[in-house]
């Protein structure tokens, strides 16, 4: 288990805050480019967040490869974030 | 606890392969021997948006300030300058004081770049540098990006007056005959709408309307910059009025002035431009005004605006636009027969000292006009 950890719900308000959309809108199912935040700086701060909480490298492939908020949530199960 | 710049600066200095300080060092001020490479990246952006002549435009925009060696930025790598992004050092009067700001404009960022964030990292660099930034305007790619990190004011309030109908009614129907057929009909409408709309709007009797013909006559006019539209404004100073109208390469403008004992008091600056969108319309601008008194601001503002738009028509102007935010302009562009435009553009106001509640965050207290865009 990851040093830091937090449940889906919480998972999907950080994703939110960091990509300055309300959470209402960043749901499992939903494709990152229909986000109107969804851009340059969302990503550059999504892998500040990642590097900041969770020790989590986002390379360059592993960004272009997130199409969906699923694709964000698998990252952080990938690395033992998520304990629900 | 990091900074968002420096936080930032971590992971975009990791993205490009470089440590931060390397990256922080990319980023500099830009010498006159750049303007080539600035301009080739200008042309990998904006294609077929760049004119001819842009590097001199770039001399001008960016290297001809009194006082400053330069004012647009570029981020270089590998000896590529990959980004640029380039500002306007301004005065901005706010809450009775004014204070130095700058006013950021032309981000441009190799394609090969996109998406890396590189275009806002350089905006938080100027942020982190400067109390106060600005930008007026945004599009498709950046708007999302101002959102983030400036406090968006939904203002710019868009009005037009209709000199000649023919490209009025390009726009509405599609068929050269039935143009031909109604367009002497919608002439006189729009001739007879301004004739009623203009009828007693002369100056006050004490104050002798002026046509600068030269408009290099008209900075050295100005005793008071700041005047009285308007809580907040960038302050069009005799240097700038300068710079911004009477030095700028390939452009003409015109003033219409209201002398009070010799003295001005008010002006209206305006220009043509041949060509723009359909079948080559001509299209006057009321680009800047100021006044200096609250005495019957909106008559001679008024007043001024129909001068103007007197002098395009005579001019060959189709039409006429004006953007405003103020509520005296805005009467006194009503007043001159100019009609609203559903078409409000933002603009972003940064200071990292302010609290919300100064008036510098309140959309209603705003002068802003074209001259507050780099599209003039």
């Amino acid at each position: 288990m990851a040093e830091n950890t937090m449940s889906r719900k919480d998972a999907l308000e950080l994703i939110a805050e960091a990509i300055n959309e309300s959470v209402d809108d960043v749901q499992p199912g939903i494709e990152l480019v229909t986000l109107s935040g969804w851009d340059s700086m969302a990503v550059l701060l999504l892998m500040a967040e990642f590097d900041d909480q969770f020790d989590i490298v986002l390379d360059e492939e592993k960004i272009n490869s997130l199409k969906l908020v699923d694709d964000i949530l698998a990252v952080l199960e990938q690395n033992n974030v998520l304990n629900d | 606890m990091l900074s968002q710049f420096d936080r930032l600066t971590k992971i975009l200095a990791r993205s490009l392969e470089l440590d931060n300080d390397k990256l922080v060092a990319s980023f500099r001020l830009a010498g006159v021997n750049d303007i080539p490479e600035i301009s080739a990246l200008r042309c990998r952006v904006f294609s077929s948006l760049v004119k001819e002549d842009d590097e001199r435009y770039l001399r001008w925009r960016y290297f001809h300030r009194p006082g400053f060696s330069s004012t647009i930025w570029v981020f270089e790598l590998s000896h590529q300058i990959i980004a640029a992004l380039g500002t306007e050092p301004v005065e901005l009067w706010h809450d009775g004081d004014i204070e130095p700001a700058l006013r950021n404009m032309d981000a441009i960022v190799d394609p090969e770049y996109n998406r890396r964030g590189l275009g806002a990292w350089m905006t938080l660099a100027l942020q982190n540098q400067n109390n106060c930034v600005l930008v007026t305007g945004g599009n498709e790619n950046s708007t999302s990006m101002l959102n983030k990190l400036f406090t968006a004011l939904p203002v710019r309030k868009s009005f037009k007056i209709i000199l000649h109908s023919k490209f009025y009614l390009g726009q509405k129907f599609h068929y050269p005959f039935v143009r031909r057929l109604i367009s002497p009909f919608f002439d006189f409408a729009f001739k007879s709408y301004l004739n009623i709309k203009w009828v007693s709007k002369a100056l006050p009797k004490n104050l002798l309307l002026v046509l600068f013909n030269d408009i290099g006559e008209l900075p050295e006019l100005i005793v008071d910059p700041v005047g009285c539209l308007a809580e907040v404004k960038v302050v069009r100073s005799k240097a700038y009025l300068k710079w911004r109208y009477v030095d700028k390469p390939g452009s003409q403008f015109w003033a219409v002035g209201a002398l009070d004992e010799g003295k001005l008091l008010a002006y209206v600056i305006y220009n043509i431009e041949n060509g723009r969108g359909l079948e080559s319309m001509c299209e006057g601008k009321i680009v800047d005004w100021y006044i200096n008194s609250k005495t019957n601001a909106t008559q001679i503002l008024a007043s001024l605006f129909i001068a103007a738009t007197k002098d395009m028509k005579k001019r060959g102007a189709d039409e006429v636009l004006l953007v405003l935010n103020d509520n005296i302009s805005e009467q006194a562009a009503i007043s001159a027969g100019f009609v609203f435009r559903n078409l409000q553009s933002d603009f972003f106001v940064y200071h990292s000292k302010l609290s919300d509640s100064s008036h510098i965050f309140s959309p209603d207290a705003w002068y802003q006009s074209f001259g507050d865009s780099d599209s003039i």
